[in-house]
């Protein structure tokens, strides 16, 4: 198909209506700040891979299935957290918990002393209000220690999930990344005297688990927030499955640093579908405008799930004498998104059909990104 | 004697100067939960007067035969010898009109960036971000201000004894308990245990 020719799709209302028993669904959430991506792998069975929260504080996939008439409990049968920044893996102590049949999946890294270590020393004695990644990672290691609920860990080319035709290969983190993240994650250890605090994250993001989800003939690549050096390490791995995909969720929310030129030619096939969640932390957007314009190089079929302008959006009705204040006061405030935008995907296997995208909320095609 | 549980009564024989203060003669309730004279004293050095008082025992009422009138019985001083008060000044109140816990992502030269919740809103998740200029922060909280640290944002108005009405943004910077040898030992015991869970 020529590029001239490519259908963009246009924002639809009904996001209620489940897949087809023959049908791979890929929905991704993203409002703003935060991810999450819930998958119909075929025949009633669903994977949720990382976890954002909807406007109430629920994990948005939890609300999307129990919306579709899906029940967590029997038919979730895989649960990912790539990694455990906070912006993906909010909620997923409760997702976990309501995905009671899921086997949990996560770095291998994650169960290292080192790591435990730190979880560990952050958990009981949590800092009051802030949420944090390893928080709910506390969370949800406690809560499979009672269930004695076992989970699986992720390493380059390992696969962690096998029904019927539908294979999950994790392909990453890589035993380099590994050590790297074992020597970082020390310094973010308390020390005695040392005031509570929120844990920072660790940048960049080295052991995040990039998936590869195989049907028949049908590949998608999930990036995650794989950045480049890691993309370096799974494409010079030669164990890596081979083939090429067609849908490519786009690495850390399209940044320039997560952009592997050989992932485009090696993974994927021309022009894929690819998708993506923005990000806005501490007054910085993603994807930028130079990173809209190289997307858009690579592949015109791109499609966020929000659009730029949400992201700097106020929405919070108040006082009038507090809005005085604060527009007095020189602090310059945001709304950090939480809505209901996303993109859904469909394709029936064993068919050569395109997949048909469904855009919900402020979900766009990247090429309106700005608009 | 002072009785546990009782509430004794101070007579000041001091005089304040400013309105809203205790006025020489003036009796004070104050609870008295210790049997012992001697603690209570002290506590109420400590915590609830200064100056020079006559403390006695609760007064028993007594009709007087000839008057009628009431008059006290059963009363035993003790005299304290207590430090200065300070000059009472007019109370002022405050009105908080919305209240934000947040915490600091990143610190620059001339601002920080934070993340918010919204108490007022009753929120749980930090719903809003901030760039807030470090002169905002007092000097005193200045040297708090690192990547993770925890603070109040309260917007509201102070009203004065004297009436008049302001509106007041404040940040202050929490000083949560500092992290003790207890709480790591307990962090290495949940990974220690949690290591042998996940590796088998």
């Amino acid at each position: 198909m020529g590029r001239q020719h490519v259908q963009i799709a246009q924002p639809v209302t009904n996001i209620n209506n489940p897949p087809a028993n023959g049908e791979l669904e890929i929905t991704l959430f993203g409002p703003g700040y935060g991810e999450s991506i819930v998958l119909h792998v075929g025949d009633g069975s669903w994977v949720v891979v990382d976890s954002c929260i909807n406007p109430a504080g629920e994990p948005r996939a939890l609300q999307y299935l129990t919306e579709l008439g899906i029940d967590p409990a029997r038919d979730v049968r895989l649960v990912v957290a790539t990694h455990w920044h906070d912006d993906h893996i909010r909620g997923m102590a409760r997702l976990v918990t309501a995905c009671s049949s899921a086997v949990f999946c996560c770095a291998s890294v994650l169960r290292q002393q080192e790591f435990l270590a730190v979880v560990g020393s952050f958990g009981p004695n949590r800092v009051p209000g802030a949420s944090s990644g390893v928080r709910e990672l506390y969370d949800v290691f406690s809560r499979l220690n009672a269930t004695a609920n076992k989970p699986t860990f992720a390493l380059a080319n390992s696969r962690v999930f096998l029904q019927g035709a539908c294979e999950i290969w994790t392909l990453s983190p890589s035993s380099v990344t590994f050590l790297d993240f074992l020597q970082q994650i020390g310094s973010l250890l308390p020390g005695q005297g040392e005031t509570r605090r929120r844990i920072p994250s660790l940048m960049p993001n080295k052991v995040a688990v990039v998936l590869w989800i195989k049907i028949g003939d049908i590949a998608v690549l999930l990036g995650s927030d794989m950045e480049k050096p890691g993309w370096g390490d799974i494409l010079h791995n030669p164990a890596r499955p081979t083939g090429k995909a067609s849908l490519f969720k786009i690495p850390h929310h399209g940044s320039a640093n997560a952009d592997e030129p050989g992932v485009w030619q090696d993974m994927l096939e021309t022009d894929p579908w690819s998708i993506l969640t923005p990000w806005r932390r501490g007054g910085q957007n993603l994807p930028r405008r130079g990173d809209v314009q190289r997307i858009l190089s690579s592949t015109p079929r791109a499609y966020s799930t929000t659009q730029g302008r949400r992201l700097t959006a106020s929405s919070v009705p108040r006082d009038q004498m507090v809005a005085r204040t604060i527009r007095e006061s020189g602090i310059k405030l945001r709304s950090v998104s939480m809505s209901n935008d996303a993109v859904r995907l469909r394709r029936p296997f064993g068919s050569q059909a395109p997949w048909r995208v469904e855009l919900f909320g402020s979900a766009c095609a990247l090429q309106n990104f700005a608009a | 004697m002072l009785q546990g549980g009782h509430s004794v009564a101070l007579d000041s024989t001091d005089a304040f100067e400013e309105d809203g203060g205790s006025k020489a003669g003036m009796v004070t309730q104050i609870p008295i939960t210790d049997k012992a004279a001697g603690l209570s004293a002290s506590l109420a050095r400590r915590k609830y007067l200064s100056g020079s008082y006559r403390m006695s025992t609760p007064v028993r009422a007594m009709p007087d035969d000839d008057t009628g009138h009431t008059q006290a019985a059963d009363r035993y001083d003790i005299v304290l010898d207590l430090p200065p008060r300070p000059r009472q000044v007019p109370s002022a109140t405050f009105h908080a009109l919305q209240e934000w816990e947040g915490h600091v992502l990143d610190v620059g030269k001339e601002e920080f960036e934070a993340r918010l919740i919204d108490l007022t809103a009753g929120g749980t998740y930090e719903g809003e971000e901030a760039t807030i200029p470090r002169q905002d922060v007092s000097d005193h909280d200045v040297k708090k201000l690192r990547v993770g640290a925890i603070f109040r944002w309260v917007i509201g108005y102070e009203r004065t004894a004297g009436g008049s009405r302001r509106r007041v943004s404040q940040i202050v910077f929490r000083d949560l308990p500092a992290v003790t040898e207890s709480d790591l030992r307990a962090g290495q015991e949940w990974a220690a245990n949690m290591f042998k869970s996940l590796n088998p």
